[in-house]
Formats: structure tokens, sequence, C-alpha cells
């Protein structure tokens, strides 16, 4: 279990979250644990292969911009490697029979202006 | 210079047809034939679809986590963007890139300059023609 400190918490959502946990005599900790897990759990679109799939991805991600011009692959909770070109990762998705996956590659933010958005 | 092939936009600015695949699913829109895109030097970023383009295209299950979106500075502020890897087929060629789609505000089917700069192209009058490869240097 981590102790957490958070901050812009509204006092009485707080009060209120506090007296329910009392009153089933639970912990502040304990009530949170399953605020959050209700709440993640109704994000309709995420689904659990998904977040399995960045629960890996942030475990790699500081090597991601070590690798500026590599795709880095993950499907099934799996971190399937780095490669120079999109269609080397896509035919290992492929060959490990993915239909979703995380393909990362570092990129950079830029400018979108006048053109096409003022119309 | 030799042209290739040269559209012409129904309203303003300048526009090129393309077709843009998902190859995880061999999904490709449009099915049949080429979308128009508009041509948009002052976006700097790779290709733009609508959002439901981009469901129809099932982007959504490879798009980028979160905390790597793309953001682009707009006049109005910055815009972050979803973002998936696909290729775009164009002037008879396959370009590796990534497909944006904007997660609240203007969305639009259009090239920006990092697949445009790959492209030999032309600004013709009210026309923008692909010219034949091996011209450019």
């Amino acid at each position: 279990m981590s102790d957490v400190l958070l901050k812009k918490v509204d006092p009485k959502l707080y009060a209120r979250l506090k007296a329910e946990a009392a009153s089933e005599s639970k912990s502040v900790g304990e009530a949170f644990n399953e605020a959050v897990r209700v709440w993640l759990a109704t994000r309709g679109a995420r689904d659990e292969e998904r977040e399995r799939n960045v629960e890996v991805y942030l475990k790699i991600k500081q090597r991601i911009s070590q690798h500026p011009n590599d795709y880095f692959v993950i499907a099934k909770g799996t971190y399937l490697g780095h490669f120079r070109s999109l269609s080397k990762a896509f035919t290992i998705l492929k060959e490990n029979r993915a239909s979703k996956a995380l393909i990362v590659r570092h990129q950079p933010s830029g400018e979108w202006l006048g053109g096409s958005l003022e119309a | 210079m030799k042209l290739k092939e040269c559209f012409e936009s129904t309203d303003w600015g300048y526009v090129i047809e393309a077709s843009i695949l998902n190859p995880l699913r061999d999904q490709r829109f449009p099915e049949r034939g080429r979308a128009v895109f508009k041509v948009d030097t002052g976006f700097n970023g790779p290709t733009m679809v609508t959002s439901d383009i981009f469901e129809l295209l099932r982007l959504s299950d490879i798009e980028v986590p979160e905390d790597m979106r793309p953001s682009y500075m707009t006049l109005a502020g910055a815009l972050t963007m979803r973002s998936a890897p696909a290729v775009l087929e164009i002037a008879g060629r396959q370009i590796e890139t990534d497909i944006l789609t904007s997660c609240a505000g203007p969305s639009r089917m259009l090239v920006g300059f990092q697949v445009l700069r790959q492209l030999n192209i032309a600004l013709l009058g009210n026309r923008a023609c692909f010219l034949e490869s091996g011209r450019r240097n």
C-alpha cells in the first residue's frame, strides 16, 4: 500500500467520504480504493487488454525517448520489441495474432496555424 | 516538370486524394477509391481525419496512450490529438504516418506538412498536382 498526498480535494466530498467510511468501519484509504476501483471499472472506453498494455508501456516509457525513430510494440500485456519500420511492427503484431496493441513512437508536438483551421 | 495527376478544389484552398490503411485490421478508408484531403501547409503534423473516420478505421485499437498524445498550438491555444500509426496511400506510394484526430474541437480531413514534404507536389493556380517522381532534389 502507498501513502499518497492528494491536493485540491473538495472538502465536502472528503467529509462525506470520511463519514461513509466510518459508518462501515472502514478507513478513508479503504473507501478511496473502493471508489477508484468502481470509477475505473465504469470507464467503458477502456478495456482490460488496453490497461495491461498501458501498464507495460509505463514500465518501458523511458526507453521510448531514447529511440525516437523506433516503433515500440506492446500487445497482450507483453512488450514485443522496437522496430525501425511500421510495417515490421505490424508484421510482429500479426504474427502474435494481436487485435489490439500499443504502437508507440516519440511524437513531437507542433503548430496548426491558419490554413484549414479557419474554414 | 511533368504533371502526374491534378486535383481541383470545389471550394477554397487545395486538395489531394488519398486513402488510409490500418494494416492490423486490413481496414481501408475509403474501401474503394480515394477520399479528398485538404492540403494544409499551416499544419506541421502528419495527417488528420475526423473522429468518425478514426473509429471507422478502428485506429482506437492501436492509438497511443493518453500521455503520448501530441498537441498542436493553434491561435486559440493548444489542441491535443488522439494519434495512431497507419499507412497513407497517396500518389501511388504508401507512406507510414501517424493519423490524428482531435480529442475535442475541430477535426478536418487534411494532410499536413510532415506528409507534404515527402511528396512531389505543385500548387498551380487552383489545382494541386502530383509530379512525376525523380524530379525532386
